[in-house]
């Protein structure tokens, strides 16, 4: 498994709501040929447990209702036991690290990069300040980890 | 008349809520399961090429897009009146049941394994998958990775889990290469051992549910499933019988020239869900039931050495048919059992790995149904095209509509045992939903509403006031 984990969920038919799937994809692109995997999916489950239990460090990439539209906010996760719905897109990432610990013994450490959306509905282009914003998540993202990966 | 409302229903596939009509002594006299959500796939079809269908047809669902997908390409081979080469109809089979594994161990161990393993009456804040793997971890990492079974061989045969594109009208688009086929062998046997484990957790836990067996819709109907000449477990070909509830035929060879003739379908008021009737026996009393549970009362074999040994333990719960609604969970750990040995037939027989897997062919016909067995039952899709190959009617029987009938009786059954809305506790309302947590129905056929959704039930007197409510989430 690779030493890096980078998710992006959303669903790409929802305009902003795509933005964690579009970052995960230039961000492919800008660490390739390093030891990142990376995930693309409409929603967060359970399955996801496994590979997050056996990277260094994982990366969440999602859109926000909240906020003024392009925000970004980086959080350092914990894993944390609360409810949850298995299968929603809501579903939170610092429970999947609680899963990931309790099923496979081991959370790694993990960020949660969100972008506040402004447009959610029908559509598959990005609204300008998101756009903007996403292009500073992944230069900011390639360039930590790439200087995390680059450390033995 | 007072009323409860338990809105929404959790841990199912969709937007749901059930009424409970209760009387001045609290007792429950009548039960409604309405479903609160429109999709309106029949109308977006109209006009659009025959040929998108199947590719339109799967984003129906998040959870068995590959049914859909099934289902809408044997309507098109049906239009284009062609014969699927035999490598293409054996590859399509093994993704269906790979669809089958993965649906079912999402309903088993996601959704319904709370309640099985925690208890009806357990604190709905712990009674969820997170509940589940603080208490039963080596359980929960067997749902995980059946799961992941399933989704891998889909992923592996069509290029992605969700929404695959490889079934199309007159085959498969791409052969099975050598490295994908024993990539595939390769976890079967880890399969089989985790299917053998859960059976046998179930066995030996059944006893604490005597009750909800009892209760859980648990009255004679009629049972629709897909059957074959050798009378096998079939889910891909073959054609739909009806039998009553000691096993006896009601009617037989139903195919896609002549299930309009046998099944009807009634809009309710109250819900989008249509229901689905036995037409001869008129609405609502042509309630029959469909998915794992008709099934497995409908084969006489299930044709794979270890689902065979469970299929003769399982008929052994009773005389005829197997009318619990609660051995659904039963059955559907009986069928992934199947699912997994079949597939490794197939992909263990050397003409797996022909190139020869699609046909090709123009429209020959106006008109064409296709027929599958999806996890939660018969899904028939049948579409009229103009003579340049546009839709011009688009007509869908999905599963959850055949069981409508049985779900609604089935919340009855359980509200009038287990509720009294003179002392309302969050047990009973979860039996209530659990009954409908048996049938596995796929409200949303999409990948956003499913979980652990607030609950809210308001218990209202006759001239509609507040007389109590009981909330979670």
């Amino acid at each position: 498994m690779a030493r890096v984990l980078v998710i992006g969920y959303g669903n790409p038919l929802r305009s902003d709501d795509g933005v964690g799937l579009l970052a995960v994809r230039a961000l492919r692109e800008q660490l390739a040929g390093t030891d990142a995997e990376f995930v693309e999916c409409q929603q967060l489950n359970m399955e996801l447990a496994q590979p997050i239990s056996e990277a260094e460090f994982v990366v969440f990439i999602d859109a926000s209702t909240h906020g003024v539209p392009g925000e970004i906010v980086y959080e350092h996760l914990k894993p944390e036991a609360k409810p949850i719905a298995s299968l929603s897109h809501g579903a939170d990432p610092a429970v999947l690290l609680q899963a990931a610990h309790e099923l496979y013994g081991n959370a790694p450490e993990a960020l949660l990069a969100t972008i506040a959306g402004e447009c959610f509905g029908y559509g598959t282009e990005l609204t300008k300040h998101v756009a903007r914003s996403m292009k500073g998540v992944v230069n900011r993202l390639t360039e930590m980890l790439g200087a995390r990966l680059a450390c033995n | 008349m007072p009323k409860l409302t338990i809105e929404p229903v959790t841990r199912i596939e969709g937007h749901a809520k059930i009424t409970l009509q209760t009387n001045d002594r609290g007792e429950v006299q009548d039960a409604r399961f309405h479903v609160t959500q429109v999709r309106g796939f029949e109308k977006i079809c109209d006009g659009r090429p025959f040929a998108e269908m199947p590719a339109l047809m799967a984003r129906i669902c998040g959870i068995c897009p590959t049914s859909h997908l099934l289902a809408s390409s044997k309507a098109c081979d049906s239009i284009m009146a062609v014969r699927i080469p035999e490598t293409g109809e054996k590859l399509r089979r093994i993704m269906n049941l790979a669809q089958l594994v993965q649906s079912h161990a999402l309903s088993f161990f996601h959704l319904s394994s709370p309640d099985l393993l925690l208890g009806m009456d357990a604190d709905p804040a712990t009674r969820n998958i997170l509940g589940l793997l603080q208490r039963n971890p080596a359980m929960a990492r067997d749902g995980i990775r059946l799961r992941q079974f399933g989704q891998h061989i889909i992923e592996t045969l069509g290029g992605r889990r969700i929404h695959p594109g490889w079934i199309v009208p007159g085959g498969v688009s791409e052969p099975l290469t050598v490295a994908r086929r024993d990539e595939i062998l390769a976890t079967i046997p880890e399969a089989i051992q985790i299917l053998h484990r859960s059976l046998q957790w179930f066995k030996a836990n059944i006893e604490k549910f005597r009750t909800e067996i009892r209760t859980f819709a648990n009255f004679p109907t009629m049972f629709m499933a897909m059957t074959n000449d050798e009378g096998e477990f079939s889910v891909y070909n073959g054609w739909i019988r009806i039998i009553d509830s000691t096993g006896g035929i009601v009617a037989d060879h139903i195919t896609g020239e002549n299930y309009q003739d046998y099944i009807g379908e009634s809009v309710n008021s109250d819900s989008y869900l249509k229901s689905t009737y036995y037409k001869p026996a008129g609405y609502p009393d042509g309630i029959y039931r469909v998915g794992p549970l008709a099934r497995l009362n409908m084969c006489r074999t299930a044709g794979t050495p270890l689902a065979d040994e469970e299929l003769a333990e399982f008929r052994e719960l009773e005389r005829h048919t197997v009318l619990a609604s609660f051995y659904y969970h039963y059955a559907r750990l009986i069928e992934m059992l199947f699912g997994v040995e079949r597939m490794q037939q197939l992909l263990e027989d050397p003409n797996i790995l022909s190139k020869h897997v699609r046909a090709f062919a123009e429209p020959n016909n106006f008109e064409g149904v296709g027929i599958v067995e999806a996890p939660r039952g018969t899904l028939i899709h049948h579409y009229k095209i103009d003579e340049h190959g546009l839709i011009t009617s688009a007509n869908l029987v999905i599963a959850t509509g055949h069981n409508n009938l049985a779900i609604n009786k089935g919340v009855l059954q359980v509200a009038r045992h287990f509720v009294h809305a003179n002392k309302l506790e969050e047990g009973m309302l979860n039996r209530v939903e659990a009954v409908v947590r048996a049938f596995d129905p796929c409200l949303s056929c999409s990948t956003h509403a499913a979980g652990q959704m607030p609950l809210a039930i308001e218990l209202r007197g006759p001239d509609g006031g507040l007389l109590d409510t009981l909330r979670r989430g």
